[in-house]
């Protein structure tokens, strides 16, 4: 390890002029209402020619404000300081004139939401020329067009000659991305700054969207500044990374070193927090409290009261950014003196997993679900007559057993929100059979199935929209008593049980929802869908919109809740990893039809259906190493569209290793092992992977054409 | 991007204050807002002195024909108009009557257009489409001039001009009540709500109504400034009550004369400055409390 020193002006100490950008002493604060809020403090970084340089964080960790910083794009009431040269000429305080000719040209953007940075008034074609012509104005017409066809074809759009005259909304939530990046490249900037590109998008589209920015990258040679919360997205692209917290750097490094050698409690913390689609764990770490999000003048180190290895100097002086390796800093007052071993013995660790042992194969099923069939039709026109039908559920068939965890993973038009929406009768399906403890739901009367929904509950995504924002904690938790009719002072003494259970308190009664974060506003909602004592717990993405270090907190308390209440949980999520960590059984879907089904190990480790492998493949692992040495598998183009569905298996256009028959047949839900069913003609044995697959498959092909030739 | 540096005060950690009742932290919220405080200090004062006008003021009505337009003098705090009538009282009577007017006609137009909004977004359907239709053929009617028509038909009292009012005014609220319910209803809290088993009335007292009651209240003080603005033009164009009952625009009405205008500014000044004041009063605590009633609204100043 390196003698301890702060290192001068920055990271990389010398060599300051040759990086193309190069950030230093970057602070950003922000007048509001409610005093001055310190979203940047003190950073610096140096991006050099051809790099990706990631920025991670969680909200408020002040990643965005920096790239919009660097873009000059802050809106008036942030006064920001220090400097940022970019190829040694320095970019604070330029003239809004001369800015926006670097935007664009040397400096550009892919923003999240595409969507809506994209005009929609514009075809994309339009969007690309525009850009083109606005850096280069004697261009002419005809070479402005073929240059933009080019660019889609470089971001691995197919037909780019018809595609370009698309308007946004004609394309895909990934084609649409593709097309950002594309406008984005169009002046071959040498710095492409990503904020968080794949966050709204599935995760097979997530691996083309990175393709086409690294292709992007490739074509053009620009160094990318990529911003994300997803320390899995790190792994698999950056070569250095950042740490932000809290405004401050936290930790810099070689990805290795940072994945490897961390020499930061946050870090650390973050790292153990995220489950992942890798491996079983059998506990998450957890880091205490929330992220802050609005942080004052800091006093001592911001990350102290979440932190396990805090002492009385962390609370009194900001700690240094402390050199622990080659180009490794970390900012912390123990960096070089601690290895930050967290006691596995202390409140810190949940372990909870392994205090189950109820085998619940042997009792008798919560909930029966049998050939479900959900259609909605398309109404058009003036006389709602129905043109199109969309078939979100094709046939699912599911069973949930006392005490079980039962995981449906999916990508979006997967028809997994449909199905749980049916169980709980919130919309009544086409055909199929619902059984919760051996009733039929469809049969139940309205009295019937409300003293029904006691038993059977729902955890909503957002904690943001599931909450009414005028009623307080206390009214919203026993919402559900008063439905049922519960006495007042009997439901206020549930309500704060309740409270207990999920880790709040009774000195929340009267808070509204705003004044929680994402983590809290979320036990709040389990808490209200535990008033009632239910049997079953439908949890639709309950974690998707936290913190990374929230979530943890939130999924040890959904395993801690599973045993006490005597809970059967249905867990939905696009999430590979989240759903390994909480599900015994997996179900896996695509187009509104169970895949594959299997014990949660057995699935992740010997995945049989080849939609399994290639989302398997897709999910990008938070660890640089395996990282590398993952074959993604990048299916092509997008889900089809369930009102037009392809015939034979639902997986052929985007299956890699489909043959003639799975276009006219379709294969049936079939047993392979125990509890272990799989929907393809062609499943893969355990060890199979779909390289070696598609080249045997290549290989009986040219023979059986030889064959034939004979 | 700048969501990423919201505020959100409470960590897990921190102490959350207890025994702060909702209402008196709405309560809290209004006090925020100084123009709100002024207005509702003012409009409380108006109030206040029309209902207490029998107490401190003449009669409004009795005609003494040796004092006609004299100045503003200790007998006559606001001077005497052309019939020698104590203009002070007759601004005080006037306000009973515009104040009345203004708040009866605000209140039900506010209330057809919760019943019928609220109606109307949660079924939906052909009700919300006859509903729809009726706003706005409603309010494509030239109102003043209805009104006009209604009250000579109907008689020219309070009772007349504020029925007429509320049956030319309710789409203006109820428009906006049923845009909110259609909202509400599809937030995820109302379904969550259904899923334990909520019936429509809980769905409608609980989540849909206390949705629509802050921006109904912001509707129901421009209603009831543009009642009152409404009967001053009623009263200003001879239409209004009958005389000899005072009204702000009726007295406004009574100043048509140019040497009035040119020489006699107590004639018009008090009345016309008290319309003005009254309605940019009742805007403010419209504003203070659509903040009030919304407990996102931050606290601190």
């Amino acid at each position: 390890m390196t003698e301890q020193r702060e290192a001068p002006g920055g990271p990389n100490g010398s060599g300051l002029e040759d990086s193309l950008l190069s950030v230093r002493d970057l602070t950003v604060r922000f007048r509001t209402t409610e005093g001055e809020v310190h979203a940047v403090n003190g950073l610096s970084l140096d991006l050099e020619k051809g790099e990706t340089l990631a920025i991670v964080g969680e909200s408020g960790s002040g990643k965005s404000v920096t790239s919009l910083a660097i873009m000059g794009l802050l809106p008036g009431e942030a006064t920001v300081e220090g400097s940022v040269k970019f190829d040694g000429r320095e970019l604070l305080g330029l003239s809004d004139r001369k800015m926006r000719r670097l935007r664009g040209r040397d400096i550009s953007m892919v923003f999240q939401d595409a969507m809506t940075s994209l005009d929609p008034v514009f075809t994309v074609g339009n969007q690309i020329i525009e850009t083109i012509k606005a850096h280069n104005p004697s261009i002419g017409a005809k070479d402005a067009r073929a240059r933009a066809v080019e660019l889609l074809d470089v971001v691995g759009i197919a037909a780019p000659h018809r595609r370009v005259d698309d308007f946004p909304h004609e394309m895909s939530g990934g084609m649409r991305q593709r097309a950002m990046i594309a406008v984005a490249i169009a002046n071959e900037p040498s710095v492409l700054i990503a904020d968080e590109p794949t966050t709204a998008l599935d995760v097979t589209i997530q691996a083309q969207v990175m393709e086409a920015l690294a292709l992007a990258q490739d074509a053009t040679g620009a160094a990318i500044l990529l911003i994300t919360h997803d320390l899995g997205l790190v792994a698999s692209y950056a070569d250095r990374v950042l740490v932000m917290y809290g405004g401050f750097a936290f930790e810099m490094g070689q990805a290795d070193e940072v994945f490897y050698r961390s020499k930061n409690p946050y870090t650390l913390g973050l790292l153990n927090s995220i489950p992942r689609a890798d491996r079983r764990d059998e506990q998450l770490q957890l880091i205490r409290g929330a992220p802050p999000t609005a942080v004052r003048k800091p006093v001592g180190c911001v990350f102290a009261p979440r932190c396990d290895f805090a002492e009385d100097v962390c609370a009194e002086q900001v700690p240094p950014l402390i050199e622990v390796g080659s180009g490794h800093h970390s900012r912390c007052h123990f960096a070089s003196s601690s290895d930050f071993i967290v006691d596995e013995t202390d409140g810190g660790v949940a372990d909870l997993r392994s205090r189950r042992s109820i085998e619940y194969e042997e009792a008798a099923p919560v909930l029966e679900v049998k050939n479900l069939v959900k259609h909605f039709p398309v109404r058009d026109g003036f006389f709602k007559r129905s043109t199109a039908v969309v078939k979100a559920v094709n046939g699912v068939d599911l069973t949930v057993g006392k005490q079980e965890s039962l995981g449906i993973v999916g990508e979006s038009g997967s028809g997994k929100t449909t199905v749980a929406r049916c169980i709980l009768r919130m919309t009544e399906p086409t055909s199929g059979s619902i059984k919760f403890k051996g009733l039929e739901i469809q049969d139940l009367e309205e009295s019937e199935m409300r003293e029904l929904r006691k038993d059977l509950q729902l955890v909503f995504q957002d904690p943001y929209a599931s909450l009414n924002p005028r009623m307080t904690v206390r009214e919203i938790v026993a919402e559900p008593l008063k439905i049922h009719g519960w006495s007042k002072s009997e439901s206020r003494k549930r309500v704060v049980e309740l409270l207990e259970a999920v880790g709040l308190s009774e000195g929340h009664l009267t808070r509204y929802p705003h004044e929680f974060s994402g983590g809290q506003r979320q036990r709040i909602g389990i808490a209200r869908s535990l008033s009632l004592g239910p049997s079953l717990l439908i949890l639709d993405e309950p974690v998707s919109a936290l913190d990374v270090s929230v979530q943890a907190q939130v999924l040890n308390m959904l395993d801690s809740l599973q045993a006490a209440f005597d809970l059967a949980y249905i867990y939905i999520a696009h999430d590979l990893s989240v759903v390994r960590h909480v599900s015994d059984r997996v179900a896996v879907m695509y187009l509104g039809e169970v895949v594959e089904t299997a014990d949660s190990d057995q699935l992740y480790e010997s995945p049989a259906h080849p939609y399994t492998h290639s989302l398997l493949s897709a999910v990008p692992v938070p660890d640089p190493t395996s990282a590398r040495s993952q074959k993604r598998i990048v299916l092509e183009g997008d889900i089809p569209d369930p009102s037009d569905l392809p015939g034979g298996c639902a997986f052929h256009t985007r299956c890699p290793i489909a043959q003639d028959t799975c276009e006219v047949e379709k294969p049936p839900l079939r047993s392979i092992a125990d509890g272990h069913m799989v929907a393809c003609h062609f499943f893969l044995e355990p060890g199979e992977t779909l390289e070696n697959r598609r080249a045997k498959t290549i290989n009986q092909y040219q023979l059986k054409k030889n064959v034939d030739q004979y | 991007m700048v969501t990423d540096v919201a505020m959100e005060p409470l960590g897990l950690e921190a102490e959350p204050s207890v025994g702060q009742s909702p209402s008196s932290r709405a309560w809290r919220r209004f006090r925020r807002n100084k123009l709100a405080i002024g207005g509702l200090f003012f409009l409380t004062l108006v109030t206040v002195m029309s209902i207490l006008a029998p107490w401190i003021a003449q009669d409004p009505n009795a005609v003494d024909l040796s004092v006609v337009l004299q100045p503003p003098s200790t007998e006559h705090w606001l001077g005497t108009d052309q019939a020698g009538r104590d203009v002070f009282a007759r601004v005080l009577y006037g306000g009973r009557v515009s104040l009345l007017i203004g708040f009866a006609s605000a209140i039900s137009t506010v209330f057809i257009g919760l019943v019928f909004g609220t109606i109307a977004g949660y079924r939906g359907g052909v009700f919300d489409w006859i509903f729809m239709r009726l706003v706005e053929v409603v309010l494509s009617f030239p109102t003043l001039v209805l009104i006009i028509f209604f009250v000579t038909r109907f008689g020219r009292n309070v009772t007349t001009i504020v029925l007429v009012m509320a049956l030319f005014q309710w789409p203006i609220s109820g428009r906006l009540v049923r845009n909110m319910t259609v909202a509400i209803k599809e937030q995820e809290f109302v379904q969550a709500a259904r899923a334990f088993g909520a019936r429509g009335l809980h769905t409608t007292v609980r989540h849909l109504i206390p949705a629509a009651i802050g921006p109904l209240t912001v509707a129901g003080t421009l209603l009831a400034a543009q009642a009152i603005l409404i009967e001053s033009a009623l009263s200003f164009l001879g239409f209004g009550l009958s005389p000899p009952t005072a009204s702000w625009g009726s007295i406004l009405n009574e100043a048509q004369n140019l040497t009035i205008l040119e020489t006699m500014p107590w004639l018009w000044i008090p009345p016309g400055l008290l319309i003005t004041l009254t309605v940019l009063s009742i805007n403010f605590v419209g504003d203070g409390l659509r903040d009030a009633l919304d407990p996102r609204t931050s606290e601190m100043s």
